[in-house]
């Protein structure tokens, strides 16, 4: 038992001294563009200083303890806090290792709790890597303690499965990273558009002109390849080695070649399942599985669900959640009720009426560049399509699967007992065409969220609306009167 | 479609929001009133004032003459041993359905103009969302209030 309070590794104070010039670069840019340098390089000298001064004294007051209740941290150097958070509470103890760390076999270690947000409860930046694991040992609750031993044994049968090198390669070739790279390349370069002096862009053009047409057409081909294979590395990067193993009643998930990183879902806070399929992968019938989770800090911030593998065929999809998360049991064939055909002009609507706004505004300033909305005219109507396509809800007993699209087809499974509201919303002209649009509310990540499918049959919502209704299990109406 | 919830809010909550919808517009009224100082000081273009002038009455008489009432008619609740089920919205009907073991707490809420003609608010919050009941009579929201937390305290279930 570790029972005296004990520091941080000193590296710590690095990450504090990075996190606070990451969070005021930006106030240092502003600062360099409009203030003497002279002066400029003065102030920063002081602020670098003031920031170490204050990094080290903050470390220095930093202090955690493991004893049997749990962990207690104390903080702050002119306001002291001491926090305590009991052992019961700990819903999950996440452990990364950055690249840094790794250098220095450290780890850092954040403990949640039920509370839902972007911020851990509590976190550990840089502990030595066998003493963040033994925290972990320590702060996980044995609810009956059984013998080590016995424990032991059971890790060596806990199930378990590695994403291959192939799964991961065609994962990251699927994943539409292109898209990505393409899109960020475009923003910084509007971005420094200006500083490129105008003699490149006529000689470029100069270029462009005088070359055949084959010559571009394999010279934009390599460049579209070239990105591919970034964003491919890319994705063994933050994917490789993703290993899920399940323990008892939580989830152990394990990712990344630089950053290692090693997350704990409770399976008890597991509030839905659900596949995601993309454009690219739908056709060939592979899906990635999330889950979402109540509770425990983000994963990361473009999406509040926890990957529970990135890549698989969909036929495996029922198997796997059945050894990793019993109780969900996921039917692969099941009878969709849709969006009726009434809904279709509704989602075409939706889909089009922003590309036809930009085009008009385009039209009336760059009429020559009209044929962009000839190439982006179709895409939308087709979203549009597959959006009501897409757009469907099955109900399994005391599941409820819910079916939809933005640009990835997402189908999700929510047990019952994890639905937290039911809403119907219905605007006048819907009424008219007897639809409405349906949305339930879970607890997430990141507090709640609500799954919205549009336009469904009134009539259907009212058949879901009785499954989901528990006033007549055993009530009749209430003797609430109003006087 | 399912039938809709059985009880009306208050009748006074009408007054409520004539009241402060008239306090939003005589602040923006204020506001207006700058735009023209501003307009007739340093010749600024004159359909701003217009066109703000317009969005004002507009408001007006959208906030204080009109909307409010078909706002209440709309707005229904009711409270079963179960459930929670709520009915509200002018132009778009929403209703929704909260199962009583899925509440987590609720709290009445009362600001000046309502303490004056009585009546309170109820916010009913589950672990993901809340609903607000907007007004009731204080007896009624505060019997709501301790009835739905005697309700929901029935099954302690993890989350």
């Amino acid at each position: 038992m570790m029972s005296e309070r004990k520091r941080l590794h000193p590296i710590a104070i690095l990450f504090q001294l990075f996190n606070w010039l990451k969070s005021s670069l930006f106030l240092l840019i502003i600062l360099f563009i409009s203030v003497d340098s002279f002066y400029f390089v003065l102030g920063l000298i002081g602020y670098l200083l003031f920031l170490v001064v204050s990094a080290v004294m903050s470390w220095s007051r930093f202090f955690y303890l493991v004893d049997e209740d749990g962990l207690r941290i104390e903080y702050g150097v002119i306001k002291r806090t001491k926090r305590s958070i009991s052992k019961n509470r700990i819903q999950s103890i996440d452990l990364t290792e950055s690249i840094v760390h790794r250098l220095f076999k450290l780890v850092r270690v954040q403990i949640e709790t039920a509370t839902t947000g972007l911020q851990a409860e509590a976190q550990l930046s840089a502990v030595r890597l066998d003493e963040g694991y033994a925290l972990r040992k320590q702060l996980k609750q044995v609810r009956a303690t059984e013998s080590v031993e016995g424990e032991e044994e059971e890790i060596a049968n806990d199930p378990q499965r590695v994403a291959t090198n192939r799964e991961l390669f065609l994962f990251g070739v699927t994943s539409g990273g292109v898209g990505i790279i393409l899109g960020s390349l475009g923003v910084l370069f509007s971005e420094f558009a200006e500083y490129i002096p105008d003699t490149i862009y006529d000689t470029t053009w100069e270029w462009f002109v005088a070359s055949s047409i084959i010559v571009i057409v394999s010279l934009v081909a390599a460049l579209l390849i070239l990105i591919w294979i970034i964003s491919v590395g890319f994705t063994f990067i933050r994917y490789g080695k993703f290993t899920i193993k399940k323990q008892e009643n939580e989830l152990l998930i394990t990712r990344g070649l630089l950053e290692k990183k090693q997350l704990t879902i409770p399976l008890g806070r597991i509030q839905a399942v659900g596949i995601e399929e993309n454009i690219f992968r739908q056709p060939f019938g592979y899906v990635s599985v999330f889950a979402e989770i109540a509770g425990g800090s983000a994963d990361d911030q473009s999406s509040a669900s926890a990957v529970l593998f990135p890549i698989m065929k969909k036929q495996e999809v029922s198997s796997f959640l059945d050894t990793y998360v019993p109780g969900m049991s996921w039917e692969e064939e099941v009878s969709w009720i849709s969006a009726p055909r009434a809904a279709r002009k509704y989602y075409l609507f939706r889909s089009i009426i922003l590309p036809v706004l930009a085009l008009a505004v385009l039209w009336y300033f760059y009429p020559s560049f009209m044929w962009i909305g000839l190439l982006i005219l179709p895409i939308a109507i087709f979203f549009g399509w597959l959006r009501y396509k897409d757009t469907a809800f099955s109900i399994q007993e005391n599941m409820l699967l819910l079916r939809y699209r933005v640009f990835k087809r997402m189908t999700v499974q929510v047990p019952h007992r994890r639905i937290q509201a039911f809403e119907e919303k219905q605007h006048v002209i819907q009424r008219k065409d007897k639809v409405a649009t349906l949305s339930l509310s879970i607890i997430s990540q990141l507090g709640g969220k609500s799954f919205t499918l549009k336009e469904l049959r009134t009539e259907d919502i009212e058949q879901l609306n009785e499954w989901y209704s528990t006033r007549n299990n055993r009530g009749k109406r209430s003797s609430f009167r109003k006087r | 479609m399912r039938q809709p919830p059985e009880h009306k809010i208050d009748i006074r909550a009408l007054k409520v929001w004539k009241i402060s919808a008239v306090i939003y517009h005589a602040i923006f009224f204020c506001i207006i009133a700058l735009l023209a100082f501003f307009t007739y000081k340093f010749d600024w273009p004159l359909w701003i004032l217009i066109t703000g002038v317009l969005l004002w009455i507009l408001s007006t008489c959208l906030s204080i003459f009109i909307i409010p009432k078909y706002r209440y008619l709309r707005w229904r609740y009711e409270i079963f041993e179960q459930e929670i089920y709520i009915q509200h919205g002018v132009l778009i009907l929403t209703r929704t359905v909260i199962p009583m073991i899925r509440v987590q707490h609720v709290e009445t809420e009362q600001g000046p103009i309502m303490k004056h003609y009585s009546v309170a608010s109820v916010s009913i919050s589950t672990a993901a969302t809340t609903h607000q009941i907007p007004a009731l009579s204080e007896e009624d929201a505060s019997n709501l209030r301790d009835r739905i937390s005697q309700l929901a305290r029935v099954d302690e279930d993890d989350v």
